[in-house]
């Protein structure tokens, strides 16, 4: 269902939706948010909306300035970071993203978790399931990971990875059914709060 | 059949209420903790030994198939939010071992549900997510603070029994790969602290064929401590013996050929039962085989049935 759409410049879709309804499973209101590899971040808009604390942050120039601009024109407060992630160092109490884990080979995904767990004591990440009959992998090794055909790997160890940072996981299936794609969504979300 | 034996079933069968097993508390005389998954073992006892079928056992097979959730899995009898991996497991073996016994289809069919679900839950590297959480509809788990039955535990290394049952019956190769996966699991992180998750984690091995490993494994953490009078503490320094967990060890040894291990611990189980008339054992007991509550004071299905099974060894 699209709900809030005249309300949302974004497209809002049943994978948008899907999404929205696990982050809000986890978060708070006093709770400081950061979505990492946001993209145009049009999930931490609503969440902003909604009068979430929430902070978006992209290696992209283009797509943190427009982000801003938009959150700007309807008056929706939030932080902009233009920077790689792995440079970044505040500290957050969630942070969360989405298909960015897959565009990781092994080390590099325990790389990024590990990074990212050390700026929050929960990281929640959305991924398609890249075994899915349906997934066709992207395969560009020059493209930034995450955007577009970048190259992707199997998401087999992301929760044997998160075993080694936090003290309790979810690890949940968002059905192809539900969103209209032919792959299922996997998320993870970890906890040593 | 001997005597122990036979008072044992009887008690087995007395404490399926409604369709699933309980526990008897001592104290208050009542019946309490209706376990789905201990009503799968004893769905898998009787399908194995008992020349007719006692109608408590399709009763209970019924009262299963009704709890079972869509995706497979089964709820504890301490919460209905929660489905759990290794009590599905021990169902699955009962159900698998209702249709080797009766062929009745719909036995099968609630086997493999139950595999669905397990096989779901495995990680790349063996392990078991230990928990469904329907509210989050989300696999679940403790890594830190949690008990056995939800952290990445070596106890799930048990659910091999269940798969392995169903290859055989269906030749499925999923469910043999799943096995092997949890050997590989079982290998790294089989903990023999305490006997009854321990024991628990040579029963899968021992069903997969990796009996050096369990015989290996007792030798050189199980027999030494067993005291002479076959009293085996449920872990080091504790006064108490979990008594499943040394009868489950007494049959690990049987098995391994230390038999002479196996009727000490034996003989002092059987004291364990002569101290309660019902022919069921305490959960806990102390070394004179008298009832320890220092946990609590419950007799359970899950003990007496693993002295049924020793028992028969010894037929």
């Amino acid at each position: 269902m699209i709900r809030f759409f005249s309300r949302n410049p974004y497209e809002w879709t049943k994978v948008s939706d899907e999404f929205f309804k696990v982050i809000f499973g986890f978060i708070q209101k006093n709770m400081k948010i950061l979505e990492m590899g946001s993209s145009t971040g049009h999930i931490s808009f609503k969440l902003a909306q909604k009068g979430f604390d929430v902070t978006l942050l992209d290696i992209r120039r283009d797509v943190i300035s427009t982000a801003r601009e938009i959150f700007k024109n309807h008056e929706v407060a939030a932080e902009f970071i233009k920077e790689d992630i792995f440079k970044h160092r505040a500290k957050y109490d969630i942070i969360w993203n989405s298909g960015l884990v897959q565009c990781f080979d092994t080390p590099g995904k325990m790389r990024l978790i590990s990074h990212a767990a050390g700026l929050s004591k929960r990281l929640l990440l959305f991924y398609p399931d890249t075994d899915s009959a349906g997934k066709k992998l992207g395969q560009n090794r020059e493209q930034t990971p995450g955007v577009g055909d970048a190259k992707e790997y199997s998401v087999k160890e992301a929760p044997v990875i998160f075993a080694d940072y936090f003290d309790r996981i979810h690890h949940g299936r968002i059905p192809g059914r539900k969103t209209d794609m032919p792959f299922d969504m996997l998320w993870v979300f970890g906890d040593r709060s | 059949m001997t005597e122990p034996l036979e008072k044992a079933e009887n008690f087995l069968l007395t404490c399926i209420r409604k369709g699933l097993a309980h526990s008897f508390d001592t104290v208050t005389g009542k019946w309490v903790k209706p376990y789905p998954e201990v009503t799968g073992y004893l769905l898998s006892y009787f399908a194995k030994n008992a020349p007719d079928a006692p109608m408590e056992i399709f009763a209970a097979a019924k009262k299963l198939a009704g709890m079972q959730h869509p995706s497979g899995g089964f709820p504890s009898f301490f919460r209905h939010d929660i489905l759990y991996t290794f009590d599905t497991a021990q169902i699955l073996h009962g159900f698998a071992s209702l249709y080797k016994w009766t062929k009745e289809n719909r036995f099968l069919e609630r086997a493999q549900k139950c595999a669905d679900f397990i096989l779901d839950m495995q990680l790349v590297n063996g392990a078991l997510f230990p928990m469904f959480d329907l509210v989050k509809n989300a696999k679940y788990v403790e890594i830190k603070g949690g008990t056995w039955g939800t952290t990445f535990s070596f106890i799930q290394v048990k659910n091999i029994e269940g798969l392995c049952l169903l290859q055989e019956l269906t030749g499925d190769d999923r469910y043999k790969q799943a096995s092997e996966k949890l050997v590989g699991f079982g290998k790294k992180n089989c903990d023999l602290t305490y006997t009854h998750p321990g024991a628990y984690c040579l029963e899968g091995m021992w069903a997969i064929g990796e009996h050096e490993f369990v015989a290996k494994k007792l030798k050189e953490q199980v027999i030494g401590r067993i005291e002479k009078n076959g009293f085996l503490p449920y872990g080091k320094d504790l006064s108490y013996s979990y008594v499943s967990g040394s009868v489950q060890m007494a049959i690990l040894l049987f098995k391994t050929g230390f038999k002479e291990q196996a009727t000490l611990i034996r003989e002092w189980v059987k004291k364990v039962q002569s101290n309660h008339e019902s022919g069921g054992l305490f959960q806990y007991a102390n070394k004179e085989g008298q009832l320890d509550s220092t946990v609590h004071s419950e007799i359970n299905s899950w003990g007496t049935k693993y002295f049924c099974e020793l028992e028969r060894l010894f037929l």
